[in-house]
């Protein structure tokens, strides 16, 4: 049951594709912008499993959850216009964060993403020898990837691939 | 019973050395605080701004979701999917733009929107208002 979490851009990206008449037909992500073709392989396996009785089958193996942290919607809600751009609207926002699909969480900003914020480096050292400091909006996505039991990282910095422990998640 | 909100020096005083103010140490009042002074302290912890208090502070935060510590005197509220139904939109469904703007931090949007007195919270506007005159002066800077 591995979970994957979105970082603000590929949950914008998430959402603008859920709105997009070809979702409407298809109900299957496709390729598009942070939505590389790992991470709709990934995305499409969870909600297939969770839409077509696959929890069923016990020879399919059993998806987790997309997940999203309500950090995320409100870095949405600061800059929707850059973010939406007119891919989805203000209604279409809300009435996803009413009644998320079932295959979707919105994991609460609490307690229990402290120990895991608090355990971040505050710098990323980089291949090229320099050092970028990890900010506090992606260390809050990762804290709270961090904080379920197998949970896997989508994020837009590729950078963070430097940090070692959090490596083997990225996708 | 009145409650207002727990200062950030009261935070860090409390979740290092568990030293209640006076007015809630008497039972007076209850005091009311959002995850982002929690988030805020935390994060200068991470980048090692250095507090007389640091270590105490990460072990208490590091432990507080499985700790009593301020349990019943002194509430965090979190930022759940419901606070974004309730305190992001404007009745009119549109966003609630003192905290939806990026004139303010990230930390201070998800404050007023944890703080923002809404029928389903049972604080009153007296703790959004006293936490509204303290960060008046810093927004933006937070």
């Amino acid at each position: 049951m591995t979970d994957i979490l979105l970082d603000t851009n590929v949950l914008g990206d998430l959402l603008a594709f859920y709105y997009n008449e070809e979702y409407r037909r298809t109900r299957e992500f496709r390729p598009y912008r942070t939505l590389t073709l790992d991470r709709v392989r990934r995305l499409n396996h969870v909600l297939h499993w969770h839409s077509e009785d696959e929890w069923d089958d016990s020879t399919e193996s059993a998806a987790g959850l997309v997940v999203a942290s309500t950090f995320a919607f409100v870095e949405i809600s600061r800059q929707f216009d850059r973010i939406s751009r007119d891919r989805f609207s203000i209604d279409q926002f809300r009435a996803f964060l009413n009644q998320p699909p079932p295959w979707f969480l919105i994991s609460a900003l609490d307690e229990t993403v402290l120990p895991m914020l608090l355990s971040l480096p505050t710098q990323v050292s980089l291949a090229n020898g320099k050092d970028k400091p990890l900010e506090l909006a992606d260390a809050l996505h990762i804290a709270t990837a961090l904080s379920r039991d197998d949970c896997l990282i989508a994020v837009t910095d590729g950078t963070l691939k430097a940090i070692s422990f959090i490596s083997n998640r990225l996708v | 019973m009145d409650m207002r909100y727990l200062l950030p020096n009261e935070i860090e005083i409390y979740f290092a050395r568990r030293l209640l103010p006076t007015d809630l140490a008497s039972g007076s009042c209850l005091a009311a605080c959002s995850i982002a002074d929690i988030v805020e302290l935390c994060e200068r912890l991470r980048k090692g701004v250095p507090t007389a208090q640091s270590e105490a502070l990460k072990l208490a935060f590091a432990r507080l979701a499985s700790d009593d510590l301020g349990k019943g005197m002194i509430l965090i509220a979190n930022l759940e999917r419901e606070d974004l139904e309730d305190s992001l939109f404007e009745s009119d469904g549109s966003l609630w733009l003192e905290a939806a703007q990026c004139l303010i931090s990230p930390m201070h949007s998800v404050r007023r929107i944890t703080l923002r007195p809404h029928v389903a919270k049972w604080w009153t506007e007296e703790v959004y208002s006293q936490m509204e005159a303290i960060y008046a002066a810093s927004q933006g800077e937070t």
